[in-house]
């Protein structure tokens, strides 16, 4: 089997770390009894992303719950223990090492938060205990590869390409700006835009950023619409991406908009009322609205809306994903369930899922889902794919 | 109650007041190095982030409960440490140099908050601490050649002296070390004359003044001596997170200190330790009983929100003198059993005096 | 060239009278009670949620639903003073300063947990939402406008209030002097009730004017944390200085976004507040006041 190296970040500090380097590569199977298999997650309940973290843990009790009651796998029923980690590094440790050693988790799924995702990266490589898709855009969790961890989200820079192809393909700008946020996802987009922009020879010449949380954006931008830039880079978050919106509209400017994932989601254009009309955005996932969905969607819809009384955000339909996955590896890594056969498992996938996404494969160089993106646009309110998944 | 029949004026400066307490702290200090041999790896990182917090806890005891200079900003403080570290271990330093420069440099940073401060009272300073604690978080996040900016750092097992600490038992054993020695030279401190100063200070500036104490001094070196302790502090969490990133300090982190300091017990040093058992270990023991709660209730988001507050409303209104108050009446009775009288920590009507009439 | 300015100098206004509404409901209940109430922005934010579920619940229109948003603010200050004050009354101000942080865990948690609303972000529509003011190059949205004018309609009615009303005289009393009052037949303690209910409505006005703005989460009060600076600046003593402060502090904030390099905008308010401290140490307006040995 090939013996994954382990990231180079992280690999001096293992390769340093003297007698648990052995343990480092090895993977350990705990968390497997005749009749279930334990899994824990640590998201956010109550700091500031509580309103995401929340809808992790809901959405994953929900598959879980959907997969016990046909049967669980190979006759095991899968049982979950989720810890609250308040967006906090220390407290993620901590319930890290919880889930780990005392509850002897089989692996950690979608651990919720950059932030407190890679803090608790380094106990699971120790441990040998598997990290199943992190609910993180970093690249540490499959870049370099590494045997027990996978990653969820596609690199922010890798949309930025996606969406810098399209752009250049068919908006042709001539002079780019970009407003991004000032933490670890902003500075992705960052780098990704300035590269592929750099390919496309096409000029970055205004990029300004906002402290997360912000929410006055008056001054960014007038500062972006003085550099008479043609189309405005999103790196922008939930509600932020609707107060640029709105400042535009206020300016009345009518440059063309480009985001990444986290622009494309349902909730800034209900925010933004109007003001997000004609914007582009890279997706991963596709949003469905429940008048136009397929049954089986609906049928998601229906079930997430009734359990939870709230709608499901993209964070939900990726997490119904993740888990479902971990459920098909798990299933093909047949009845003597071990952590080497998980991993296994998972590159024998070849799942479709009920969101019309195109078959979802692993390998051991590619430990998250496969590079692909659509390009969408708000028209009347709503998201309407404009291509195919593209590569 | 135990009596000091005093025969000399060392009495009044010796370490402890009554040596009998040497023993047992002596104990507890045997048992605490004990604790590696039969605790699994969750009760010791655990233990190992109260002796973290524990030590910066002191170093704002001293700044806020002996000299009354309220600061909003030690996050700051932490926050430059734990980067010196991290940065000095990727450049592959030795943990005890970069202990040293971690120390030096929040010095230095304290240094330069204390003096501008000198004229500042009361609110002003509070707020001038915490403007301060944002303009160095935002700096960390900007500096991207030496920080990594937002994306954070990764930080490698420290190595000590050449010996690399690369366990988790072997990083508790220091922390545990580094959290005596820190305690023991703050106790020094308070009883010694710039200690006694410092105190001088926090009851009546103007009376210390006239009575010779060197103020400015003094409030400069507070400062000076409590980020210091937030720098070490900050080297040991640095490793202890194995990640840091600019975001772990913000101004939340500096309320949280805040509400160590309070809950502990203002004006005691055991105070500082008993606060960083409640942060740390409250959430912990949160998250073990909500297995117990019904689905309901354990189920809601922000649960450890709402008790933190609630403990901390709790406190206040039924004894602001923290958890060292409760460990001072626990201790009482067990004492004098049982002869023990429950007025003796009567409440009494506090009559705190403002900065107005 | 002109427009450009002029466009800042418009937005920092805008912004700097929402600053200057929260940084006067710290000044007033400092000014009274020598506290820094540090649940003035979770006040705002329960205001906010008051006044989204006026509307979705009971359907209100926007102008109902701020007034009963801003009565319910007025009442939870006013209990806060009761219940949770009044105890403490005679605790050294460090204590009470910690009484309203876990006053406002308490309060984001518990909006939080509200079922379907506590974790979403929802948006509250004024009648002038999405409708702009455009004059000469300028832009402005109407949200903003009528924060503005709110702002000054508020100082005029507080000013008023404390010069020319029997109770805004009793209570610049209180704050001046706990002791000479109370002897003037001045009833002390129900004067504190008063002015956290006032502090309170402010922080409801706030919460109102702001939401149309930045949206209602659970969160939005920590713009309660930017507007510090904006009452340090102003001197924590007198209700103009509040204004001014926070007209400062959004200017800064504006030019520095616009026109100073990237990233100086969230440190400009603060660096600014170092300053003006390092030469007046009691800020802008504020009075030296002669410490008790």
């Amino acid at each position: 089997m090939h013996k994954a190296l382990i990231g180079a970040v992280v690999a001096a500090g293992m390769l340093a770390a003297g007698p648990l380097s052995a343990q480092g590569g090895k993977l350990v199977t705990q968390g497997v009894t005749d009749t279930e298999i334990l899994i824990g997650t640590h998201t956010d309940l109550s700091g500031p992303l509580a309103g995401v973290g929340v809808e992790v843990r809901d959405a994953m009790l929900m598959r879980i719950e959907e997969l016990n009651a046909a049967g669980g796998i190979h006759g095991r029923k899968f049982r979950l223990i989720v810890e609250d980690s308040g967006y906090d590094a220390k407290k993620a440790v901590l319930a890290a090492q919880k889930l780990v050693e005392r509850d002897k988790v089989f692996a950690l799924v979608f651990p919720f938060g950059t932030g407190p995702a890679l803090a608790t990266l380094p106990i699971t490589r120790e441990k040998g205990i598997p990290l199943l898709f992190a609910g993180s855009g970093a690249v540490a969790f499959h870049t370099p590869p590494s045997e027990s961890s996978f990653g969820y989200f596609l690199p922010d820079h890798f949309f930025m390409r996606l969406g810098i192809d399209y752009a250049a393909r068919e908006l042709k700008p001539k002079r780019v700006g970009l407003i991004y946020q000032g933490d670890d996802y902003g500075e992705a987009m960052l780098a990704g835009a300035k590269e592929s922009l750099a390919r496309h020879k096409i000029d970055l010449v205004e990029t300004v950023s906002y402290k997360p949380g912000a929410t006055d954006f008056s001054a960014q931008v007038a500062k972006l619409k003085a550099a008479n830039i043609d189309l405005l880079l999103l790196g922008t978050a939930l509600r932020e991406t609707a107060g640029v919106a709105r400042e535009r509209q206020k300016l009345d400017w009518d440059v063309k908009m480009l985001g990444g994932f986290p622009v494309y989601n349902t909730i800034s254009v209900a925010l933004a009322k109007g003001a997000m009309e004609g914007t582009y955005a890279v997706g991963q996932n596709r949003i469905f609205y429940p008048d136009s969905a397929p049954p089986q969607v609906k049928a998601f819809y229906d079930k997430y809306r009734a359990k939870f009384s709230r709608d499901p955000g993209p964070t939900s339909v990726a997490v119904y994903s993740a888990m479902s996955w971990v459920a098909e590896a798990a299933e093909r890594a047949g009845r003597d369930l071990t952590a080497n056969g998980l991993i296994q498992g998972f590159y024998k996938i070849r799942s479709t899922d009920i969101f019309g996404t195109p078959e979802v494969t692993f390998t051991a160089q590619r430990h998250m889902p496969p590079l692909r993106g659509f390009i969408a646009q708000v028209r009347n309110g709503r998201w309407e794919s404009l291509t195919p998944f593209l590569e | 109650m135990r009596f000091q029949k005093k025969t000399s004026y060392r009495v009044d400066i010796r370490m402890f007041e009554f040596q009998r307490d040497a023993y047992w702290y002596v104990a507890l200090v045997a048992a605490l190095l004990a604790v590696p041999l039969f605790a699994d790896n969750y009760t010791l990182s655990q233990l190992t982030f109260v002796f973290v917090y524990g030590i910066v806890g002191v170093g704002m005891m001293l700044l806020a409960g002996y000299t009354g200079l309220l600061s909003l900003g030690h996050a700051a403080f932490l926050g430059v440490g734990a980067y010196t570290a991290a940065v000095l271990q990727s450049m592959g330093v030795d943990f005890s140099v970069a202990l040293v420069a971690a120390a030096a440099l929040t010095a230095a940073f304290g240094v330069a908050v204390g003096l501008p401060a000198l004229r500042l009272y009361g609110i002003y300073l509070a707020i001038a601490t915490l403007a301060f604690a944002f303009i160095v978080e935002q700096v960390m996040g900007r500096w991207e050649s030496l920080t990594h900016g937002h994306k954070g750092m990764f930080v490698k097992a420290p190595a000590l002296f050449g010996v690399p600490v690369d366990s988790v038992w072997k990083l508790y054993l220091l922390t545990l070390a580094l959290a005596l020695i820190g305690t023991l030279a703050a106790r020094n401190l308070l009883r010694s004359p710039t200690g006694r100063a410092m105190i001088a200070i926090r009851d009546s500036e103007t009376a210390a003044r006239s009575m010779g104490v060197n103020v400015a001094w003094v409030k400069t070196l507070a400062f000076a001596i409590s980020a210091a302790y937030a720098g070490v502090a900050g080297a040991l969490l640095a490793h202890a997170l194995r990640y840091v990133s600019p975001g772990q300090f913000s101004a939340g982190v500096s309320i949280e200190l805040l509400i160590l300091v309070f809950i502990g017990g203002i004006g005691s040093l055991r105070g500082a330790h008993l606060g960083a058992v409640f942060v740390v270990v409250l959430p912990q023991v949160v998250a073990l009983l909500k297995d117990w709660l019904p689905e309901g209730v354990s189920g809601l988001s922000g649960l450890q929100s709402a008790l933190f507050g609630l403990a901390l409303l709790l406190f206040i209104l039924f004894e602001p003198g923290g958890l060292n108050a409760l460990w001072l009446r626990l201790r009482y009775y067990l004492e004098m059993f049982p002869l023990y009288r429950r007025d003796t920590f009567r409440r009494q009507r506090s009559f705190a005096k403002g900065e107005r009439w | 060239m002109f427009a450009d300015l002029a466009q800042t100098v418009i937005g920092g206004i805008a912004v700097g009278c929402v600053y200057g509404l929260t940084a006067l409901g710290f000044v007033m209940i400092y000014k009274a009670t020598e506290v820094l109430n540090f649940a003035q922005g979770e006040l705002m934010m329960v205001a906010a949620f008051a006044a989204v579920a006026a509307v979705s619940l009971v359907g209100a229109p926007f102008w109902l639903a701020a007034v009963l948003a801003i009565a319910a603010a007025a009442l939870a200050g006013a209990a806060i003073d009761r219940l949770l004050l009044r105890p403490l009354v005679g605790e050294p101000v460090f204590a009470i300063v910690m009484a309203t942080i876990g006053l406002s865990y308490l309060l984001r948690s518990s909006v939080s947990m509200v079922p379907g609303w506590g974790s979403e972000t929802l948006s509250l529509d004024s009648p002038f939402t999405g409708k702009f003011l455009r004059v000469g190059g300028v832009a402005l949205s109407q949200d903003h406008l009528m924060a503005i004018v709110a702002t000054v309609l508020a100082c005029a009615v507080l000013f008023m209030f404390f010069r020319y009303t029997r109770t805004g005289i009793a209570m610049q009393a209180v704050s001046q002097n706990q002791l000479a009052a109370s002897f003037v037949g001045v009833r002390v303690k129900r004067m504190f009730t008063l002015v956290w209910a006032l502090s309170a409505t402010v922080a409801g006005l706030a919460g109102v004017l702001l939401a149309p703005l930045t949206f209602v989460h659970v969160n939005m009060g920590l713009i309660g944390l930017n507007a510090l600076p904006a009452a340090v600046l102003g001197g924590f003593g007198s209700i103009p200085g509040a204004i001014v402060g926070g007209l400062l502090v959004g200017l800064a904030e504006a030019f520095a976004g616009r026109f100073g390099p990237d990233g100086s905008k969230e440190i400009v308010p603060h660096v600014l507040l170092l300053a003006v401290l390092l030469v007046r140490p009691q800020g802008l307006f504020g009075i030296s006041l002669k410490r008790r040995v």
